[in-house]
């Protein structure tokens, strides 16, 4: 047999066979009498449970000058509560093979419990406890000031980072977005044991939680040790919300963080973008997927694959409770800051010029709705979902739909949305780089260029 | 958990994880080849070689690999380790043909379609991979230096996996060809399949593709020897970075032995969580470490035990390396106690509970399995093992591997000022 007779069967991809048909699992939803809601998604065979609990107030609610107020007293709740100390916690949680973590971001606070499905009610015991009646103890929270601090010092060493901190400075000037979410020297220097007191008391009450357990357990079983747990616990009233918004720059800028030791430019580029009740979801999905949310993006294909000035470009929407940032993200080596930052505008503008083909509006479609299901496979991975339901009051049917009203998306939406919501000629650009290497290369992107 | 294993005709050995939880399935494809098999002057070239399996093939264009499994809703992505390369695709379980046909086609028919061009671009890539992992980091090169002093430079361990920028710039089309030939060969690789399939089917969609890919030579065993450091190496590195930092590098028993099953115990006992003996005296109660770490690689020629601690400010790092050995030795002079024992096999149970929930890292750690140890049923009794650790097994490994005279530190420090 001849070579050819031989591999025909390669020469195309071999069909799909029919899918199995897939359904976001059944979420069970109730509320206690005292307002804190519960989803139970029972899901998987993996003997495995996932635990969230979700305040849904975060680090925009941080005052002025006490930016890493929400994430400190997020990270405090495991550091001693009335009956525990911080290392009983610790050492009862490894004990059962368990971990817990306590956090914030934008829009909510968090603590999450991931543990092997015969020992969940001891894991809710301990995760109830920390968010109920936490010490906030003196010395310990010194110490947590302490290493607070220090990271914010050893911030000054990445890059990324840098490029973030500044990159959010230079978009939100105004508002909290503007602020590290683990605050700065000064603020975590500043906050007193009682402002983190009062933002708990305040924040984390029955009526602003709620509960998420995915993966294997049984339902009225863990409804029974929380209510147990958390029943009697008194809602209070709902504090004040900030609400803020911040505003599309006028021009373009470029702003250089001189880094001299640096063999990479770490860029940003971006403006303010949109918040999570966009009505243009999922067509901003799918455009930014076409510009630079996966591997085969333009952006990925021009600087990565047909360039080579980054091993990884990447762009995205954060969609927060108010209007987050729109970036493109990437490092690329000195000598092709100004190229790259050429090629990255150039996507910027074609995006919106019309010319989408048919063969990428398909793929990317088909990936995101495809890739759905894997993405709520793991007990941790579903509790994840459900937290983004309760975070941003989604309607409980959200993800029933999810696949359709992606694969609802035609070329025209997303032209319609690139022109609506990506402003080439309103972006923001920070470079953490080499400032003598690189200075040259942008000063004829005809732009201001800050020095920081 | 429901494992079959094959060998077909030409070598290649299988493994099938049926399970049919969700409606997707991996596929996971092993390659028994790293940096180890690279020589002086073509250190990285093994992570060079993966980034060229995603260029195309005879029938599959450039990036159109990354293109079909992700126009099905599909991840996939390929890793380098010092002994082996993997590439694997989570793919909807419709779909596990496209996943075989685009992994036989890279095995059996890479070379077509290999050019200059694009191996100019991927050198150019991973230049850029290791300026963002090593180069532009900080504390960016300490595993290339612990390496350097850890082993000869005749042990292959000697280099990191991303290899140096000059090898990396050096490699030539030649050298692509002759690694395919000689390490891409079905009697090198180990292919699982896990999640929703039927076996029958699988194997014969397997037969289809795998089959007619010629087996090649016996790649050559890998037969050297580590010798001894017989004396500790040292070196303080002045570097940008605002915190002191200590690193210690120790030489323990291969992958998948009971003495490096009771090593990973200990680095465990040792840095896992806020109650572990280093969090506990050095970040917790003396408050002179930021943060510390602790842990076993799973190497298979020689075991790679490290730790670090970043110091606080204004604290001297020959201070904390001294808080450091003081917790080494007292694990090495009295053990554990049973307490800590049981928790950290309790943490290492939830481990695998997790490795196995994933697809795609249950397929992984089958592969890895089934070329490491010769046989991917051993995953079922691997925790067990854990479980059969003595306190004194800790304690005896913990005694011959902290020896003073077989570790490399490093001491990381902030360049002073001109």
């Amino acid at each position: 047999m001849s070579d050819a007779m031989t591999n025909d069967f390669r020469a195309t991809a071999p069909a799909a066979r029919p899918p199995r048909a897939f359904s976001f699992p059944a979420v069970e939803r109730l509320t206690l009498s005292n307002g804190i809601r519960l989803l139970l998604a029972p899901a998987g065979d993996a003997p495995l449970t996932a635990v969230r609990v979700i305040v849904r107030d975060g680090s925009d609610q941080d005052p002025e000058g006490r930016c890493g107020l929400a994430s400190l007293t997020s990270e405090m709740l495991d550091e001693g509560t009335a009956t525990r100390g911080a290392i009983d916690i610790a050492s009862e949680v490894a004990d059962l093979g368990a971990s817990l973590a306590t956090g914030s971001d934008w829009d909510a606070s968090y603590v999450a419990l991931d543990v092997l499905a015969r020992n969940l009610v001891a894991g809710i015991e301990i995760v109830a406890d920390v968010v109920r009646h936490p010490a906030f103890e003196p010395g310990e929270l010194a110490r947590v000031r302490d290493e607070r601090l220090t990271a914010i010092l050893q911030n000054r060493d990445e890059p990324s980072v840098v490029a973030g901190e500044t990159f959010a400075r230079r978009l939100f000037d105004g508002t909290p977005y503007a602020w590290p979410l683990i605050g700065n020297e000064a603020s975590v220097g500043a906050v007193t044991r009682d402002e983190i007191a009062s933002f708990f008391a305040e924040r984390y009450r029955p009526g602003n939680i709620s509960i998420a357990i995915a993966g294997c357990f049984d339902a009225g079983n863990a409804v029974r040790t929380i209510e147990a747990l958390l029943g009697d616990w008194q809602n209070g009233p709902a504090p004040e919300r900030r609400d803020f918004s911040a505003q599309l720059a006028t021009t373009s800028t470029i702003a250089i963080v001189d880094r001299p030791q640096s063999v990479q430019s770490e860029l940003r580029v971006g403006h303010v973008g949109l918040d999570r009740s966009t009505p243009d979801y999922f067509s901003l999905a799918v455009m930014n997927g076409i510009l630079g949310g996966v591997f085969t993006s333009r952006l990925n294909m021009n600087l990565r694959e047909k360039n080579a000035f980054t091993y990884h470009v990447r762009s995205g929407f954060s969609l927060r409770r108010s209007r987050g940032p729109f970036v493109v993200s990437t490092a690329v080596r000195n000598d092709v800051t100004g190229a790259a930052l050429r090629e990255i505008l150039a996507e910027l503008r074609r995006i919106g010029s019309g010319d989408i083909e048919p063969a990428e509006l398909d793929e990317v479609k088909s990936y995101l709705g495809g890739v759905f299901p894997q993405s709520v496979a793991t007990a941790s991975s579903l509790a994840g979902r459900l937290e983004e339901m309760e975070v941003h009051k989604l309607d409980p049917s959200w993800f029933d739909h999810y696949r359709d009203r992606l694969a609802a998306v035609t070329a025209d939406d997303v032209v319609r949305v690139a022109r609506e919501h990506i402003h080439p000629d309103r972006v923001s650009i920070v470079v953490v780089g080499n400032a003598t290497e690189v200075r040259p290369q942008v000063e004829g992107l005809g732009m201001d260029v800050i020095g920081c | 958990m429901l494992i079959e294993r094959h060998t077909r005709p030409n070598g290649l050995r299988v493994v099938l994880n049926e399970d049919h939880a969700a409606p997707l399935v991996a596929v996971n494809l092993w390659y028994h080849v790293g940096s180890k098999n690279e020589r002086p002057g073509l250190t990285g070239f093994a992570h060079l070689f993966e980034h060229m399996l995603f260029s195309g093939s005879a029938h599959v264009g450039n990036n159109e690999h990354f293109r079909h499994v992700q126009a099905v809703g599909g991840t996939l992505n390929g890793t380098t380790f010092f002994d082996r390369t993997n590439y694997y695709e989570t793919v909807p379980s419709n779909c596990l043909e496209l996943a075989l046909w685009l992994e036989s086609d890279r095995m059996g028919f890479l070379l077509p379609a290999l050019t200059q061009e694009k191996l100019d671009v991927q050198i150019n890539v991973v230049q850029e991979e290791r300026r963002m992992r090593v180069d532009n980091v900080p504390y960016g090169d300490f595993f290339e230096r612990l390496l350097e002093r850890a082993y000869a430079p005749s042990y292959p361990y000697h280099w990191e996996v991303i290899g140096s920028m000059a090898d990396i710039a050096a490699a030539k089309l030649d050298d692509v060809r002759d690694f395919f030939r000689t390490w891409y060969v079905p009697n090198n690789a180990v292919l699982t399949i896990a999640g929703d399939f039927d076996p029958t089917e699988a194997l014969a969609l397997v037969a289809k593709y795998f089959d007619p890919i010629p087996s090649g030579v016996t790649p050559p065993p890998f037969d050297l020897v580590r010798e001894p450091l017989s004396g500790e190496r040292r070196e303080v590195i002045e570097a940008d970075v605002q915190l002191p930092r200590v690193y210690r590098f120790y030489h323990a028993a291969p992958y998948g032995s009971d003495e490096w099953i009771a090593a990973d115990l200990a680095t465990s006992i040792l840095g896992l969580g806020k109650a572990s003996r280093l969090e506990r005296a050095l970040v917790y109660e003396q408050q002179i470490a930021q943060d510390v770490a602790s842990f076993i690689l799973p190497t298979e020629a020689s075991g790679m035990l490290m730790m670090w601690a970043t110091a606080k400010e204004g604290v001297d790092p020959a201070e904390l390396e001294r808080a450091l050995d003081t917790e080494l030795y007292k694990l090495a002079s009295d053990g554990p106690t049973d307490h800590e024992l049981t928790r950290v096999r309790n943490q290492a149970e939830t481990d695998l509970a997790h490795q196995i929930e994933s697809h795609e890292h249950r397929a992984d750690l089958l592969s890895a399995f089934e070329t490491f140890f010769g046989d991917a049923r051993l995953v079922d009794g691997w925790i067990d093992r854990y479980h059969a650790v003595e306190r004194d097994d800790v304690r005896d490994v913990a005694e011959s591997c902290f020896h003073p005279d077989e570790r490399v530190t490093l001491h990381y420090v902030p360049r002073i000022a001109r």
